[in-house]
């Protein structure tokens, strides 16, 4: 008893951000992912700034050229130049793989919550509806969902919603019932707290944990499935660059130059890896009994 | 005994579908006055937790169900109010603990932020008084530093300074009736005498009533004032401390006090009652520990045999209690 009495209280005032940054500062690797995610997000921001050139400025006189000093990556078949083309384009491949899992977990959580806290006929319809939505691939969804509404960035981010939402209302319920039962649950019950209280003080910060982690593997999903849709022409339509329209064209002129597709694909890659390592480090702070402190 | 603070009356809780429902308790009454602590004991499945849990309307429901009964607290029928009235009354009028104190604190708020919660439920208090007050319960339940401790998470805790947490909170706002349902269970000895020793202080600076339920009738012996034994959903004995242990009247009741380890049959083989408790299902008419039971006879098997008083507070559930002490 007096070991574990004399052990000083380690977490002081720290915030989650403070927190978040000292877990960072002592992983080399995630601090170089963080790094390469502030980029792109830099990037993808002041790309009227940084971008050399205008992405859907065609040049005849430029067709299909290596990288050069005044090209980086090269241009394609239409003469325009790759790297801004790929600046411009992270801004709609971020914009839509982020914001889209982000109201998806916002909708789907308080489904979960829902379904998994009051149970009943909330939850015998909600989850209905989840499993019906899950019977689709997200792929086959959004294709569904895009050629009934369009294609414009709004459209676009309703396609990923509906397409993610369900996967963590599913998550949500099942970490609700498994935390309703749980005995401090139960006492905060007995204690008087109501439903509500319950559901943001008890539920929702022991589930936010995992709601995180698959939000971060969502996003880098959502990046692939928005390039993904880019590719087969439902997603950002040409003249606007995104990474998947970048290969789609570059796969057309794939012998005259391979560098969009090069680029483009590296760009997804780094992103998608960068959004899985930071979230596995988001996780390991949220939980407190894998903080090691 | 003056008015009791909580009454009981005729409890019976039905679990199941209705026309195929179980009773897994039958007409359980007692009553606990101010300041007095009841034990409850009984095996697993006796539904000892089953009782606490009504008197707070924990029950699951769907599936079980509050057949009949009252239950009173200070002359008000808690089984009348509407649900969404109980969460003024748990915690601030009826506060319980739990058997599991590692997993009964929520691991992601501070200790502090918990025993806060309760009181600014039930108090009309600001954060600055919360605080105070939270330090206040802290110190009380001897918890070492409380400052410190109130910014510590529950992982950060032993087992018997949770179980401390657990009771400042139960006790924050000054409850009426504590529940403690085998709150020293998942204890070591030295921790459990600490932690009854601190139950003891509590009843007699705060005349809070407890009702403790446990099935170590050592725990029993040491703290509560009146014994209530329970045998499948009923109470088959209820008497004063003392009378229980000197003199009991119910056969389950001798074959549990024949079932402690002691000094004088040291070396023995240690008595069993024989057999086991039987299904919810299985209960006939009759008694239900006539199966088990070493002084049957003819009329328990299809009889339920009714309370018969041995003496002003003793009263027992047996047809086997000799006519001359009834």
């Amino acid at each position: 008893m007096s070991a574990v009495a004399e052990k000083p209280a380690r977490m002081d005032d720290n915030g989650l951000i403070v927190q978040l940054w000292a877990a960072i500062r002592r992983e080399p690797i995630t601090q170089f992912f963080l790094f390469i995610l502030i980029i792109i997000m830099v990037v993808a921001a002041f790309a009227d700034f940084i971008a050399p050139y205008n992405p859907v400025q065609q040049s005849l006189l430029r067709l299909n050229q290596m990288p050069s000093a005044d090209h980086w990556l090269g241009t394609d078949h239409y003469g325009r130049d790759v790297l801004s083309r790929i600046i411009y384009g992270a801004r709609n491949s971020l914009l839509i793989g982020i914001i889209s899992p982000i109201i998806a977990a916002v909708v789907g959580t308080f489904l979960g919550v829902v379904a998994g806290y009051f149970g009943g006929w909330a939850d015998r319809l909600i989850s209905r509806v989840v499993d019906l939505l899950l019977a689709f691939p997200a792929l086959l969804l959004g294709i569904l969902v895009a050629a009934a509404l369009g294609s414009g960035f709004w459209d676009m981010v309703a396609v990923l919603t509906v397409a993610f939402a369900p996967q963590f209302a599913r998550i949500a319920r099942a970490s609700t019932l498994a935390m309703r039962s749980e005995p401090f649950v139960e006492a905060a019950v007995s204690c008087g707290v109501g439903p509500l209280r319950i559901i943001a003080r008890h539920i929702l910060p022991n589930i936010s944990g995992s709601i995180v982690v698959v939000l971060t593997l969502w996003i880098a999903t959502a990046i692939r499935l928005e390039a993904t849709l880019s590719f087969l022409g439902l997603g950002t339509q040409a003249p606007n660059p995104s990474w998947g329209n970048i290969i789609r064209d570059g796969l057309n002129n794939i012998f005259g130059s391979s560098w969009p597709i090069i680029a483009a694909g590296a760009a997804i890659t780094l992103t998608v890896l960068a959004f899985n390592m930071v979230g596995d480090a988001v996780r390991d702070v949220l939980d407190p009994e894998t903080r090691d402190d | 005994m003056t008015e009791p603070v909580l009454k009981v009356d005729n409890l019976s809780i039905e679990f199941g579908p209705e026309g195929g429902a179980l009773r897994v308790i039958n007409d359980v009454s007692f009553s606990v006055g101010a300041g007095e602590c009841l034990g409850i004991v009984g095996e697993s499945g006796s539904g000892k937790s089953m009782t606490s849990l009504a008197i707070m309307r924990l029950i699951p429901s769907p599936p079980g169900r509050i057949a009949t009964g009252r239950v009173e607290l200070e002359g008000r029928n808690l089984l009348d109010l509407p649900m969404s009235q109980m969460p003024a009354i748990r915690g601030n009028d009826i506060a319980m603990i739990f058997q599991e104190p590692m997993s009964s604190l929520n691991p992601v708020m501070t200790i502090g932020d918990q025993i806060s919660e309760a009181i600014m439920l039930h108090e009309p208090m600001n954060a600055q008084q919360r605080y105070k007050r939270t330090l206040e319960m802290l110190t009380l339940v001897g918890i070492p530093d409380p400052e410190k401790r109130f910014k510590s998470y529950p992982h950060e805790f032993s087992g018997g300074m949770r179980q401390r947490v657990m009771i400042a909170m139960a006790l924050s706002c000054n409850p009426k009736v504590l529940i403690a349902d085998e709150p020293t269970t998942a204890l070591d000895v030295t921790i459990q005498a600490q932690v009854l020793e601190l139950m003891r202080d509590l009843r007699t600076k705060f005349q809070t009533s407890i009702v403790l339920i446990s099935h170590d009738l050592g725990v029993i012996a040491d703290i509560a004032d009146r014994v209530l034994v329970m045998y499948c959903g009923r109470v088959v004995e209820i008497a004063n401390v003392d009378e229980i242990f000197a003199d009991p009247a119910h056969p389950y009741t001798e074959g549990l006090l024949r079932s402690i380890p002691s000094e004088t049959n040291e070396g023995q083989r240690l008595y069993q009652i024989p057999g086991t408790v039987p299904a919810v299902a299985d209960r006939g008419t009759g008694c239900t520990f006539y199966d088990r039971c070493p002084k049957r006879m003819d009329i328990c098997k299809n009889e339920l045999p009714p309370h018969f008083k041995v003496s002003e507070t003793h009263s027992a559930a047996c047809f086997a209690i000799p006519e001359a002490s009834r």
